[in-house]
């Protein structure tokens, strides 16, 4: 893999602190100035912060001013977590019990306890239910007292033709917005997801009416996600979260073929090796020894490289970005508009947002 | 300070109360006139919600205060709310 | 022996400019410590009255926040020359009119401080001390409480800070939150007579919270900025035009609520505010002052804070 992604500066303190927090010990207050900029800027403060404190002796030796900043996000967080555990709550009285209904990401996370979702800051919930079942739960959800938050009649359109879910939705008052999905990919994008397939695997959450997906397809999921989306930085977090959830399921070689054959399944075989990749290299993921996925070709992979490291790492604020860096972000908005639209539907599209951007 | 059913914590100021609810996340004060009764649930209580009928005797039998009252009734209800008694 | 270093009052504006271009300019407010880089901005003059008695230092190896003023595009510079702040990249605000450096920048320092600092519980209050131990001043509206944290400062109280009762749950103590005190309208005139000693800077005319001045913290407040202080008295004062200086004790569930509703985080912080702020309500006795001449205020206070052995049983 290139190798430029060990001169930026998140590789020098960040990335191994990721994969090793008692990396922790061998940084002097000048590293932690850069590192938590770094971290807040990748929103993985509280993650770090949440892992140093859970080791008693590492927490005590942590500079005390390094420590405030710590906590702080530790506290954030906590009442972030409060608030998605009302509107869980909230949801649930809402929508009729015969719906199922899947909590994605960052709910299910939480809602599971998973170990990496400590320090995550939510600023949506995210549902899935079936397509059949989608107008009622809106509409459940309307007659409560959720409301859609676009307003442009182009906008709800899109969000209903041609994407994976309803427009976000808010209960007044509430800090948190509601994603309804019917699907996990959007309708028009290249790779989409088996949801027959989803939905025959779903896993009941104990004492409670909603349900998560299937471990494998969490995994899925989360890298068709992080690798179709267009704001690919801000992503490590997202590798962070793989990484957790790989840690946590896979175990056996046989758990590696029967991911790569789940994600052959949902199409997205790519997908599960580009985050193979960058999780092994950058958060020293365990790695089976053979990997038998259909490798991209060097110059995609390249181009990926690239991307990735340019667009994913964060980066001092005050720096501004150079030329590349700003060849690499914009090359990761066009590539995923293209992966989610045909170039017909496409066009229209980004000519809308910039009227609406003119008129503005 | 006091837990009820580890959902509530009690803090006693003065002669009033003031309680945070884990589960809401929310703070309520109870005025000292409350806080008697807070102090008959808490006598009641073994850990467990009080049964409101258990109260309402207590309240009528030991304290002569009319449960009835709306004054009373009306504070019945919050701490109904809160978890601190069962119907 | 004792370590000589420079003040904002004592360094040449040559080396305050430069450091100032360099990012190499670090100011200790004591719960906080910021990095600042300001080229272009040419506000010099008005901080190093306002922060006269800071010490001037070039080398922080960790800031609390990296902050960053810059102006706006050549273009309206010619228009209407405007100033921007933004900290670690993000600019929260509306640009102000370049005139208005200095208020953007504590406005800013406090909304960072207030956005950041969630380690601590911050009561939305001004905080003195005489000796270790600290009244806290609730910021309700009509309160006057910065023009009584000036008056209490210039009388010899410690000033910890004007705007935020930096309140440590771990510890119980408040901590500093150590700026310049932002005086508006009429305040301005009556602290500048109040005393020969107080050291204001420029007056920023008619910004969105009217005319403002700052008044320096002396150096007394400034030496004593990493000293905790022990909270010992609540109060909730009442300016009132030609009122009779009065004092009506709170019981200590009012001085519990009225302290959290003037917070900026005790929503936010749960269970930890609110065993926080139990503790002070329960440790301290509380009073609602009613004033209208400020000597009334600050004796009234002395006394009570030196009162021996005041607790709430």
């Amino acid at each position: 893999m290139h190798k430029n992604w060990q001169r930026s500066l998140a590789a020098r303190h960040l990335l191994p602190l990721l994969r090793d927090c008692r990396h922790a010990l061998s940084m002097s207050l000048a590293d932690w100035d850069d590192t938590i900029r770094l971290a807040r800027q990748a929103r993985l403060l509280g993650l770090i912060a949440g892992r140093l404190k859970e080791t008693q002796d590492l927490w005590e030796r942590i500079p005390e001013r390094v420590r405030g900043h710590l906590q702080s996000s530790i506290n954030f967080s906590a009442h972030r977590l409060q608030m998605v555990r009302m509107e869980l709550r909230a949801l649930d009285k809402a929508l009729p019990p015969t719906i199922a209904v899947v909590l994605l990401k960052g709910a299910a996370y939480i809602a599971q306890n998973q170990g990496f979702a400590r320090g995550r800051m939510p600023n949506d919930v995210d549902l899935l239910v079936r397509r059949t079942d989608l107008d009622e739960a809106e509409a459940a959800l309307a007659a409560a007292g959720w409301a859609a938050e676009t307003t442009s009649d182009y906008d709800q359109r899109y969000y209903r033709e041609w994407s994976h879910e309803l427009p976000p939705m808010r209960f007044p008052g509430h800090a948190l917005e509601v994603d309804l999905h019917h699907t996990i990919t959007p309708v028009t994008s290249r790779v989409r997801a088996n949801d027959v397939l989803l939905f025959s695997s779903l896993q009941a959450i104990p004492d409670s009416r909603y349900f998560t997906l299937h471990p494998f397809d969490q995994i899925i999921h989360a890298a068709i996600h992080l690798f179709q989306d267009s704001e690919l930085a801000g992503h490590l977090r997202d590798l962070v979260d793989l990484d957790g959830m790989i840690r946590r399921v896979i175990h056996a070689e046989s758990d590696w073929t029967d991911l790569q054959q789940r994600a052959d399944q949902h199409g997205a075989g790519r997908y599960l090796c580009y985050t193979l990749r960058y999780c092994g290299t950058w958060l020293g993921t365990p790695m089976p020894q053979l990997i038998t996925l259909q490798p991209p070709s060097t110059f995609v992979q390249k181009f990926m490289d690239m991307i990735l490291t340019r667009g994913t790492l964060p980066r001092l604020p005050d720096t501004p970005p150079s030329l590349s860096d700003r060849f690499a972000l914009q090359a990761g908005v066009i590539r995923y508009h293209w992966l989610r639209m045909p170039l017909k539907l496409l066009a229209g599209h980004l000519i809308h947002k910039t009227m609406a951007l003119i008129r503005r | 300070m006091i837990r009820t059913e580890n959902r509530l914590i009690l803090r006693r100021l003065g002669d009033a109360m003031v309680i945070f609810d884990s589960e809401s996340w929310e703070s309520h004060l109870l005025p000292p006139s409350a806080t008697i009764i807070a102090d008959i649930i808490a006598e009641l209580s073994d850990d467990a919600p009080v049964s409101s009928t258990v109260l309402k005797q207590v309240l009528r039998n030991d304290y002569e205060l009319d449960p009835n009252s709306s004054a009373i009734t009306d504070f019945l209800g919050m701490l109904r709310e809160i978890g601190m008694l069962n119907e | 022996m004792s370590i000589k270093y420079q003040t904002f009052d004592t360094i040449s504006r040559s080396e305050f400019s430069s450091a100032l271009q360099t990012s190499s300019l670090n100011l200790d407010y004591g719960a906080c410590r910021v990095k600042v880089m300001a080229g272009g901005i040419r506000f010099e003059e008005s901080f190093k009255v306002v922060y006269r008695a800071f010490r001037f230092t070039e080398d922080e190896p960790f800031s609390d926040f990296h902050v960053r003023l810059h102006p706006g595009s050549l273009a309206r510079r010619l228009i209407r020359p405007t100033v921007h702040f933004a900290i670690d990249g993000v600019h929260p605000f509306d640009p102000f009119p370049l005139s208005d450096a200095l208020p953007m920048y504590e406005w800013g320092i406090n909304w960072s401080f207030a956005q950041r600092f969630n380690q601590y519980v911050l009561l939305h209050a001004g905080t003195l001390a005489l000796g270790d131990r600290a009244v806290i001043m609730a910021a309700t509206p009509g309160s006057g409480k910065s023009t009584l944290s000036a008056a209490l400062m210039l009388r010899g109280f410690r000033l910890l800070s004007d705007e935020f009762g930096v309140l440590d749950p771990e510890t119980g103590n408040l901590l500093p939150m150590l700026k310049p005190v932002a005086l508006k309208n009429r305040s301005i005139d009556v602290i500048r007579s109040f005393s020969d000693d107080a050291w204001l800077g420029p007056t920023f005319k008619a910004t969105r919270k009217g005319d403002v001045a700052h008044l320096a913290p002396d150096e007394a407040s400034v030496s004593a900025v990493r000293q905790p202080a022990k909270p010992a008295l609540v109060i909730f004062p009442k300016y009132d035009l030609g009122a009779e200086l009065s004092l009506k004790p709170q019981a200590p569930e009012q001085a519990f609520a009225r302290l959290a509703f003037n917070s900026f985080n005790y929503a936010l912080l749960g269970p930890i505010s609110f065993a926080a702020v139990a503790d002070v309500a329960a440790s301290c006795p509380a009073y609602e002052l009613r004033y209208s001449r400020l000597e009334d205020a600050v004796r009234c206070l002395q006394d009570l804070l030196f009162e021996p052995s005041l607790t709430n049983a």
